[in-house]
């Protein structure tokens, strides 16, 4: 009887969930995966197949109105709904993938009670599987409800929103009135050449975003280095007076600082009339026209130095003093040892922190937003202006004009120049830099 | 005991997640009117009714007080009204981010009409239909009204912008032309307002001139770049060098109107701080007319004011239009200018000798005679105006005539 019935429960399991589990005394085990198997037909049936049906097309049918005498209104016969379907469809498709390697598992768990038992074993129990998963198995334990949160909360909303990117949903195609579909890689074609205000305006903004980037990251980093060790030199009396003065720029809120800054330096501004009042111009000056890219870079200098300088006091001071002492003795000036001995130092143990300034300012939303908005605006630009970077001229695109699916592809594109840049510099100096490398 | 420990921490972790994402998503659980159907709408009363309202944060105090006067004008249901702050300017984006769960009626500038019927967003105004038409002023019912069918009920109309000046500096004849005011300005050293670089104004140049269309694709159709087009940005550029013409807008005027500011253009809205600012002083009118190629042109504007809707996934449909015909009709305009000096559309109202008396909606009413519906205006207009009129202001080097056709290239992009 073993070598047919074996058969049969090996097929049966198949089929039934469970099934090759229940046979072999794993009975709660295989209620288990039967009741995963329910759930996941009832949920298809219920909810997921429908929106599954319409993933390929993302809806058919628009929403009409149909006249109601006796009410004498236009009643709204509703429609697909591209973005729920969209949505929901993304979500059954994940549901399907969790039910697929629940089936892997259960063809494999039939498999190993088959084995045991041809081997005369007993397959564990499902107190014995408890017990495994709260000693030698507890990393699963304890990871699979942060991973699920990260699944559900993170990862899905980012598919979500990925998927946009090769839709044509904008504000010509928005729900529930109007459906939206795939157009495959249409909006980075439009981006990249197809479009040639589009692409201009795109090379424009990532030209002036990288520019603004560097510039940036590198004017905070060694003006505040020049800061803490102008304060850490011997002789400076009052450092920690010096060093507090510093910090209370930190301790308003940065957004304050900035709103603030924007009105001292408007064409009309406390800067300007003061100016005018003492006779030293005669026209305002127009930081926010004129020098709009060197007042955002100055007004971010002076609010970045402060953090930087704050960082490199305590790495100064960690320097070992017997490899200046050394050097001082070997000859060297102050020039050389900041050359040879500071910057070094300085950079090994920087180098992450001036990776993510780095990736920041690439994504420095609210220095530019809260600062010029953008403008000066430009006709050498689309719906842009000239101190924009890629994230402002994305949030301006969400939120002032409806159109998701450039924005989506920006984000996608953004997403691909930082992750490269980061990967690379990451390679370049925090991975390759061994302290032994150093000195 | 530490791995009950870490296992709780991952599950609150987990929780907070949750939490976080359920409390980020607006007004979840919002009655969407489940006691009703539109099938049981029909006439005869005694039902139990769930709305949701929306309106600004500055409007709570009359929109409570015209729900109290709804109920009490229609004892034979129960309503049971729920407001929510959302201000005119975000109702359309945030309407459409989850349309099921928005307001039933709701107030939203009229701009937005054209976006939301596009989204398939707002019902039909039916009922009532005719009466609404007959008793609002018909720039008003214009606003509301897309390729024929009225789409929604006109509330205000007071978005637009004309002339305010100082009086013991311009006279009310000065006020008439550009260049007598500039003259004047220039005479007594003190400085004009005419914020070129917004988009809005810079249509009172163009509008004058040109005409503003909509081709059957949605796309926007001007002719800015014509010989008339470019007349009229000769004269923007003439008006910005005259040297009594400043930058700045708003904050601007709020700040030095009748210290060095003796004229401005702006809206309703800053009517309050210019009577503070001038006291006796205070005048507004219609806007000046513009020496343009060589002719006196009377400078046009937008015409726009706040539009209630009714949200086509509304289950009680039947009951809101008949809420939203309450809340825009005579009595709460009238209660409205009354509460907060808002600009009725209500013919009967907009007579009234209170409405009459009231400087800046004369000048306001006035300025409308010359003003385009706001309506008709595609979102590729602002930006490439907007971005033509900064270069105005920012001084043009080469050629008009070449900004020109490449803002009305954005714009019929």
């Amino acid at each position: 009887m073993g070598q047919s019935k074996a058969k049969v429960i090996t097929g049966l399991n198949f089929a039934v969930m469970g099934a090759g589990c229940a046979a072999r005394g794993q009975v709660a085990k295989g209620i288990l995966l039967f009741a995963a198997q329910c759930s996941y037909i009832c949920f298809m049936v219920f909810f997921g197949a429908g929106y599954l049906a319409g993933f390929r097309t993302l809806g058919v049918t628009e929403q009409t109105a149909a006249w109601n005498e006796s009410l004498q209104i236009n009643e709204t016969i509703k429609g697909d709904n591209s973005m729920l379907i969209l949505l929901f469809g993304i979500l059954s498709l994940a549901v399907t993938a969790l039910f697929i390697y629940l089936y892997i598992v259960n063809i494999r768990l039939g498999f190993k009670a088959l084995q045991a038992e041809r081997e005369g074993r007993r397959p564990p129990t499902f107190r014995e599987d408890l017990r495994s998963l709260w000693n030698d198995k507890y990393h699963l334990v304890l990871l699979t409800l942060p991973a699920i949160g990260l699944l559900a909360f993170t990862v899905l909303p980012q598919i979500f929103m990925v998927c946009m990117a090769f839709t044509n949903f904008d504000k010509t195609h928005q729900p529930p009135g109007k459906l939206f579909t795939w157009v495959g890689f249409d909006n980075f074609k439009e981006i990249f050449w197809s479009n040639p205000r589009k692409s201009q305006t795109f090379l424009r903004i990532l030209g002036w975003t990288l520019t603004w980037a560097v510039t940036a990251t590198a004017t905070c980093y060694f003006g505040g280095i020049a800061l803490a060790l102008l304060i850490n030199k011997k002789g400076i009396r009052l450092k920690k007076m010096w060093r507090s003065f510093f910090v209370i720029t930190i301790a308003v809120p940065q957004f304050v600082s900035l709103l603030l800054i924007r009105q001292f330096l408007n064409d009309n501004g406390t800067l300007n009339i003061l100016l005018q009042n003492w006779g030293l111009i005669d026209q305002p000056i127009m930081f926010f026209r004129d020098y709009a890219r060197q007042t955002v870079l100055f007004v971010n200098f002076w609010i970045g130095v402060p953090y930087t300088m704050l960082i490199t006091t305590g790495i100064l001071m960690n320097i070992p003093a017997d490899l200046y002492e050394s050097a001082r003795m070997d000859g060297a000036g102050p020039f050389l040892t900041f050359r040879k001995i500071t910057v070094p130092y300085m950079f090994f143990v920087t180098a992450p922190y001036l990776i993510t300034q780095f990736v920041g300012n690439i994504n420095n939303f609210n220095v530019i937003y809260l600062l010029t908005g953008g403008e000066p605006k430009s006709l050498d630009y689309y719906k842009a202006g000239k101190t924009d970077l890629l994230i402002t001229w994305l949030y301006k695109q969400t939120v002032d004009e409806q159109d998701y699916k450039l924005a989506s592809t920006l984000g996608i594109i953004i997403f691909i120049i930082i992750g490269a840049f980061s990967l690379l510099s990451f390679n370049l100096f925090a991975g390759g830099g061994k302290e032994e490398n150093f000195q | 005991m530490k791995k009950l420990l870490a296992l709780t921490l991952a599950s609150l972790l987990l929780l907070a997640f949750a939490a976080g994402c359920v409390s980020a998503s607006p007004s979840a659980g919002t009655p969407g009117g489940n006691t009703n159907t539109d099938g049981s709408g029909s006439q005869p009363g005694g039902e139990t009714v769930d709305l949701l309202v929306w309106g600004p944060q500055e409007g709570m105090e009359f929109l409570n007080k015209a729900i109290e006067e709804f109920k009490n004008a229609h004892p034979e249901n129960t309503y049971n009204i729920t407001t929510a702050i959302v201000n005119e300017g975000d109702a359309k984006s945030r309407l459409l981010e989850d349309p099921e769960a928005g307001a039933d009626v709701f107030a939203f500038a009229d701009d937005q009409l054209r976006d939301l019927v596009g989204a398939g967003a707002l019902y039909e105004i039916t009922r009532n239909a005719g009466d609404i038409k007959s008793r609002n002023v018909s720039t008003a019912v214009d606003i509301c009204t897309l390729d024929g069918k009225l789409m929604a009920y006109p509330q205000t109309g007071d978005n637009g912008y004309f002339l305010y000046y100082d009086k013991s500096v311009i006279s009310a004849e000065d006020a008439k032309t550009l260049d007598a005011i500039l003259a004047r300005c220039n005479d007594t050293g003190m400085k004009f307002i005419y914020a070129v670089n917004e988009a809005w104004i810079t249509a009172s140049w163009f509008l004058a001139q040109g005409t503003l269309g909509l081709g059957d694709d949605g796309k926007q159709i001007v002719d800015f770049n014509n010989a008339n087009g470019l007349a009229a940005a000769e004269a923007m550029i003439a008006m910005v060098n005259s040297g009594a013409w400043v930058t700045g807008w708003n904050e601007v005027m709020t700040d030095s109107m009748g210290d060095t500011i003796a004229a401005g253009v702006s809206g309703t809205w800053m009517a309050n701080d210019m009577i503070t600012k001038l006291g006796d002083n205070y005048a507004a009118t219609k806007l000046p007319t513009a020496t343009i190629g060589g002719r006196q042109v009377q400078l046009s504007s937008f015409f726009g004011g706040k539009l209630v809707g009714v949200n086509s996934q509304s289950k009680v449909a039947v009951h809101a239009m008949d809420f939203a015909d309450f809340l825009t009709g005579e009595t709460m305009q009238a209660l409205n200018f009354e509460m907060r000096g808002i600009g009725p559309t209500n013919i009967k109202v907009a007579d009234s000798a209170d409405v009459k008396a009231n400087i800046a909606l004369a000048a306001f009413a006035e300025q409308a005679k010359y003003a385009y519906p706001q309506r008709d205006v595609q979102g590729s207009y602002w930006d490439a105006v907007g971005a033509f009129g900064s270069e105005v202001v920012n001084g043009i080097t080469g050629s008009p005539q070449s900004l020109l056709d490449e803002m009305v290239a954005q714009i019929m992009e």
